[in-house]
């Protein structure tokens, strides 16, 4: 027997889904709903709020921008000026002033008058300066008579002398006798003389 | 798909189910990771803006500290300017030449120091070679180093000149052969940023004008002033004594004896000055002092410049300055101004008194001078203020002080009397006065009248003093 179902397919018994099916599509549409549903709400609503709050931040910055870039350029003149002010305050004290340095040799030298002590004088002076080294002062000096004390005496005045604190080295006593047959005495006691100052950057460092 | 089994449908809901879920999970994960950027990038830029904000905060600080250092600018531009200054400083050198009398032989920029570096300051050196005394050579480096730009003598030598005969000198001084090597700095404004425009600039500048010229002390560089020769000698020439034909100066013993002479003189007036200034010295023996001081000092003035021409030996001289010249200067300024003011600037009673009793001896033995003299050398310490008791004794001595000069000039006056009429008590009488007559009551001049005309003398009104003229 041939049996014929005039049903329309899909309401036919057999053919209707069923209810695990339908369930499980139910379920299933949920989860998904529910993870593109995440999905939106960190990206629209997390991302979204922190780049809303980036935004908000680089304006912040932004507006500050014209303050901070004047006050670099401040700062850099500031830091130019400073280092003028520095670079002539070293230039300053790596100076020596030479006239005074003379004007004190040529008290020691005079002695106020006095010539009992010593009668001295120079051939010369050469004063060469060295960064390194400091500078040194030649001087050929002489002395008058040929007592040995009065140049020792002159050697005692020398570095007793205000610029003898300065000094690094000094020549050791040792001398020459001459005539003069022109001058009296005609004797006199000739010998070299060198001064070594100390260098301004050994100086600044003891300070 | 009608034709899928149950289990089929199942496994493939399934399937699409988990797929979208991944899918959703990844996404959601790179979001987070997006996330994360972001909050860095926001945590960088917080972090950026509470910089700002920190700078921003020191902004007033860091505006106080370029204002003071720019005003200050123009200093450091004197100490170390750029090109254009440079050939200003050349032509200091020209006025320095002249003001301190030497003669310049050459200029020349140091090999290797052309000022070219790339720092902010670069060195330049200068070699100066001149010809000058030894006093005119420190003169001049003085100068130098005391110039408002920053110069720094690096190395020089003072040597005798290379000349063939004589030695040649200015003023008795030795010429000698002086080099001198400079060296300056130029300032390279290439290096130097651009100047921001403070706002308010000039308000600011004038609240911080205290601050802006103590940082300007800071920075004065340190100067010494040269003394000049003060009587030393050249310490390059040999001060020995010339032993070729005796030489026309004087013997140095004939030197020293005289220079000691004067030293000893020098001694005695300031002895005497200190007993005359003494406290307990009695007034009258204070005049005489004060007297004998005067001699004994105007004779030395008056052989000050012989003696000073005998001493040429110069260690003798450097003594002649300490010692004689300076001493007598001394002394002439406190004859000028007494260094110690008693504690009463006047004259005690008894001391008043005491003048007032000479001065009228004086006057009644005609010892006029003496009487005006006596009062001049106090007359300081005679000025009483009318509330002090003394002050009477005080109008005493002026008055005898003012009849003792108008006596004086009474004295000098041009009156000779070539003879009289006497009238006795008919009428005027009268005389003949330098060729001209003149009756009583009659004046010869705006301050003299001739008061009574007698047979042996005739009395005058002269500046209200009554004086007699006798024939």
């Amino acid at each position: 027997m041939i049996r014929i179902n005039l049903l329309p397919a899909d309401l036919r018994r057999g053919n209707r889904l069923p209810a695990r099916v339908l369930a499980a599509a139910f379920g299933a549409a949920l989860i998904i709903s529910a993870a593109v549903g995440w999905f939106g709400l960190v990206y629209f609503g997390n991302l979204a709020a922190s780049e809303q709050a980036l935004q908000k931040v680089t304006a912040k910055l932004d507006s500050r921008a014209a303050g901070v870039k004047y006050y670099t350029d401040l700062e850099a003149n500031r830091k130019d000026y400073a280092l003028r002010v520095q670079t002539i305050q070293k230039i300053g004290k790596s100076r020596r002033v030479w006239s005074q340095f003379l004007d004190d040799l040529i008290d020691v030298v005079n002695n106020n008058g006095a010539t009992d002590r010593h009668l001295a004088w120079f051939d010369s002076i050469t004063v060469k300066g060295d960064p390194k080294k400091g500078v040194t002062v030649k001087l050929p000096s002489n002395v008058q008579g040929d007592d040995k004390s009065l140049m020792a005496n002159f050697h005692e005045d020398l570095e007793a002398a205000p610029f003898a604190k300065e000094l690094s080295k000094k020549s050791d006593p040792s001398f020459r006798q001459k005539n003069d047959p022109e001058r009296i005495p005609t004797a006199y006691l000739t010998f070299p003389m060198e001064l070594q100052f100390v260098p301004f950057a050994k100086k600044a460092k003891k300070k | 798909m009608a034709s899928w089994t149950q289990k089929k449908l199942l496994m493939t809901m399934g399937g699409v189910s988990l797929g979208v879920c991944m899918l959703a999970g990844g996404g959601v994960y790179y979001t987070h990771g997006l996330i994360d950027e972001v909050e860095i990038k926001i945590a960088e830029k917080a972090n950026a803006v509470l910089a700002a904000d920190a700078k921003i905060k020191q902004t007033r600080k860091v505006e106080t500290e370029v204002i003071i250092l720019r005003e200050n600018l123009g200093e450091y531009v004197k100490i170390l300017p750029d090109d254009k200054e440079l050939i200003d400083f050349v032509r200091m050198l020209q006025r320095f030449e002249r003001e301190s009398g030497i003669k310049s032989t050459g200029l020349q920029q140091a090999k290797g120091s052309r000022g070219n570096a790339k720092g902010r300051f670069a060195p330049i050196s200068y070699t100066f070679d001149m010809t000058a005394t030894l006093w005119q050579g420190l003169k001049f480096m003085n100068l130098i180093e005391n110039f408002e730009r920053f110069v720094s003598i690096t190395d020089f030598s003072i040597k005798k000149p290379r000349t063939t005969g004589d030695v040649k000198t200015i003023d008795g001084e030795v010429v000698h052969s002086i080099k001198l090597t400079m060296q300056t700095y130029k300032y390279n404004k290439a290096a130097a940023g651009q100047e921001v425009t403070i706002p308010g600039y000039e308000d600011r500048m004038a609240e911080l004008r205290e601050e802006i010229w103590k940082r300007m002390q800071e920075i004065r560089l340190t100067h010494y002033e040269h003394p000049g020769v003060q009587g030393r000698r050249d310490i390059f020439v040999d001060p020995r004594e010339n032993g070729l034909a005796g030489g026309s100066d004087p013997s140095n013993a004939d030197q020293r004896d005289v220079l000691e002479k004067d030293i000893g003189a020098v001694a005695d007036l300031n002895k005497m000055l200190e007993k005359c200034r003494a406290e307990g010295t009695p007034l009258m023996e204070q005049y005489a002092i004060e007297k004998l001081f005067k001699s004994k000092l105007t004779v030395l003035l008056a052989n000050l410049d012989k003696d000073a021409a005998f001493i040429v030996y110069r260690p003798y001289r450097l003594r002649w300055a300490q010692e004689v010249v300076a001493p007598i200067k001394q002394l002439q300024q406190r004859m000028i101004t007494p260094q110690s003011k008693p504690a009463d600037p006047y004259l005690s009673k008894d001391a008043i008194q005491d003048l007032i009793a000479l001065m009228t001896d004086d006057c009644n033995s005609g010892q006029l001078e003496q009487a005006r003299q006596r009062y001049e050398s106090l007359q300081e310490r005679l000025a009483v203020p009318a509330a002090d008791p003394r002050y009477g004794l005080a109008v005493d001595a002026k008055s005898l002080h003012h009849k003792a000069s108008t006596a004086l000039d009474f004295k000098r006056l041009d009156l000779n009397i070539q003879g009289v009429v006497v009238n006795g008590g008919t009428g005027r009488s009268g005389m003949l006065l330098n060729g001209e007559v003149f009756e009583e009551g009659d004046y010869i001049a705006d301050d003299l009248l001739v008061k009574q005309v007698e047979e042996e003398q005739v009395w005058f009104v002269f500046r209200g003093l009554t004086l007699v003229r006798t024939m």
